[in-house]
């Protein structure tokens, strides 16, 4: 009963690991299927997402609220899916976004760009120099996504548990060593940490509802949660914004009541005028 | 069967998880000694090696051939205990000396910097800021060392095979994650793996006597070493130079035979009489001649070794189907 989350750099041999990690303890595995999962939720296109959690924000993307929102998105799902439990999560992100929680193993799986090139020019058919290019893009966009959204270095040894480089090791010592790791009662999901996790989902599922309304994406309305009580407070202009986020976070599976202590702007001037 | 060899930051606990996986294993376990015993091999002052290895370079270091030294009789020091094989060896300098050493497992034990300085603070008489003082002026040091003795940052993932952090793990779970990962073949050694391993230390030693030595300290000569054959190569000014290296390398246990192809510059070979042709030139200069000019027991030496050296070129010369020798 733990999570495992695994950030891998292309050609490193880590969605491998995570697989047969997966596969040894019956775990469940997420990796691509977070994207998509996350795209049919919130109704926006997979592509984009795609782009907004794999590819180097251009200056332009920088400036754009959309890809904080998508980044929103996958963190709800990140998060949800670690609040299941049972579950080895790789890349998105997700070993920095689930860093807080004291259950989730944190993994980086690495190797010399050289060996990654020629394992990605043996896997893929693609020439030596299309093979290195292609690891080396690859680490360049991940890397700047990470700095974009959480302002850390996704190769800071200190930001995992555990740093595997797969240069030597093979796939099977990795795996023998995370599920050592693993064995230990601190990576055990305890009833506390896994209501902690629950809140944090719900918290972050929350967010992400009131981001893809168009009527309470303005507004700033903060969300919190404990023991999957949600609680809204904040401003909005006019009191229908919010009926509406109280609406939207009031449908998410899992919530058992929702405090709306949202303030109506509007309502707070038009008596201060009258008065 | 194996070699560990493990990097540690000050407080990540590294020293305990080495000891731990030694115990676990019942293998042989060094760090600091590595440095003693370096120091009481080649007749140097421990002090004087810890800072080599461990603290700060001064700006005056990065000029000196001292530190490169030092660092050799470190490097030695390390590759013997390696070549003994079970053991676990602690110290910055391990993974990078072992770093293409085959079974070496290759291990790095770190942990944030604050939770380090509380770990130190615990010990009686730390203040919280003298601790963290204390573990930013390790790590500042260290990394220079790193960097000056290895051409390497210490703190690249890329050179270690397996990186805890004891942020959450604690003495135990590193211990079972090392041996762990140690129990994949390629760190398994063979017979051919271990005769790799006591060559290379072997040619390290040589090259640590050779610098520890003063006649022939800071000569560029190149000692490589095959199935405990010794080969010493390169190019020197004076004989005694080649009669010395030689003697130095037969004397470590564990070498079999000495080939050496050092050539000495200014010694001519095919002169009939010994009178004339020897020049200033072939003699030692520098630190290891004796005060006095060239005559007396010096001078006797420095002919001994000038007739030895050709004796042993002309013997190669007659062996050698076509020899190479001027006639005139």
């Amino acid at each position: 009963m733990s999570v495992i989350a695994i950030s891998e750099t292309a050609g490193s041999l880590g969605t491998e690991i995570a697989r047969s990690v997966a596969a040894r303890l019956g775990y469940e595995l997420a990796d691509r299927e977070i994207i998509t999962k996350a795209a049919d939720r919130f109704g926006e296109a997979a592509t984009e997402i795609v782009h907004a959690t794999e590819e180097k924000p251009t200056l332009w993307d920088r400036f754009r609220d959309t890809q904080r929102r998508y980044m929103t998105y996958v963190e709800a799902i990140v998060l949800e899916l670690a609040a299941a439990d049972r579950v080895v999560l790789v890349g998105r992100g997700s070993a920095i976004v689930l860093a807080r929680f004291p259950n989730v193993l944190r993994v980086r799986v690495t190797a010399p760009e050289g060996t990654r090139a020629r394992r990605v020019e043996g896997g893929q058919g693609l020439t030596a120099d299309a093979a290195l290019d292609y690891v080396q893009r690859s680490d360049r966009e991940l890397g700047a996504r990470l700095r974009f959204f959480y302002h850390v270095d996704w190769d800071d040894s200190l930001r995992y548990d555990l740093v595997v480089n797969t240069d030597r090791l093979d796939v099977a010592a990795a795996v023998h060593t995370i599920e050592q790791l693993l064995g230990d009662e601190r990576f055990q999901t305890s009833p506390e940490v896994g209501r902690a996790i629950l809140d944090a989902s719900l918290t972050a599922q929350a967010k992400a509802v009131l981001l893809r309304n168009p009527v309470t994406r303005p507004r700033q309305i903060v969300v919190s949660c404990r023991d999957a009580n949600l609680s809204l407070t904040g401003s909005v202009e006019v009191p229908s914004e919010r009926e509406a986020a109280e609406a939207e976070v009031a449908r998410i599976p899992g919530v058992k009541h929702v405090g709306n202590e949202i303030v109506v702007l509007g309502a707070v001037r038009r008596g201060a005028g009258a008065a | 069967m194996s070699v560990v060899a493990m990097s540690d930051t000050a407080g990540s606990l590294g020293v305990e998880i080495g000891r731990a996986v030694a115990a676990g294993l019942d293998y042989a376990f060094a760090d600091r000694e590595i440095i003693t015993e370096a120091a009481e091999r080649f007749g140097q002052d421990a002090r004087a090696l810890t800072h080599i290895v461990e603290e700060r370079p001064t700006l005056r270091e990065h000029f000196e051939v001292g530190t490169r030294r030092y660092a050799a009789f470190v490097e030695a020091t390390i590759l013997e205990m390696a070549a003994r094989d079970d053991v676990v060896l602690v110290g910055r300098a391990c993974p990078f000396v072992l770093g293409e050493a085959p079974h070496t497992l290759r291990v790095r034990i770190d942990a944030p910097e604050r939770l380090r300085a509380e770990r130190i603070a615990r010990s009686p008489g730390i203040t919280p800021q003298a601790a963290l003082d204390r573990v930013r002026e390790s790590d500042r040091g260290r990394s220079a060392r790193t960097k000056l003795l290895f051409h390497a940052d210490w703190g690249d993932p890329l050179r270690y095979d397996l990186l805890l952090s004891t942020e959450r793990l604690d003495v135990d779970d590193g211990a079972r994650a090392v041996i762990q990962a140690l129990a994949a073949e390629r760190f398994r050694s063979t017979e051919a793996s271990r005769r790799t391993m006591t060559d290379r230390a072997l040619a390290s030693q040589v090259h640590a006597r050779l610098f520890a030595n003063a006649v022939t300290r800071d000569r560029p000569l190149e000692v490589t070493c095959a199935g405990g054959v010794v080969t010493l190569a390169g190019a020197v000014d004076a004989a005694q130079l080649w009669v010395t290296a030689e003697e130095v390398a037969a004397a470590i246990p564990g070498v079999a035979a000495v080939r050496n192809e050092i050539t000495v510059i200014g010694v001519a070979l095919d002169t009939r009489s010994e009178g004339d042709e020897l020049s200033h030139a072939a003699f030692l200069h520098g630190e290891g001649r004796s005060w006095g000019g060239y005559g007396g027991e010096w001078y006797e030496r420095e002919w001994d070794a000038v007739r030895r050296y050709r004796d042993a070129r002309r013997g190669q010369a007659q062996e050698s189907p076509e020899p190479a020798r001027r006639t005139s």
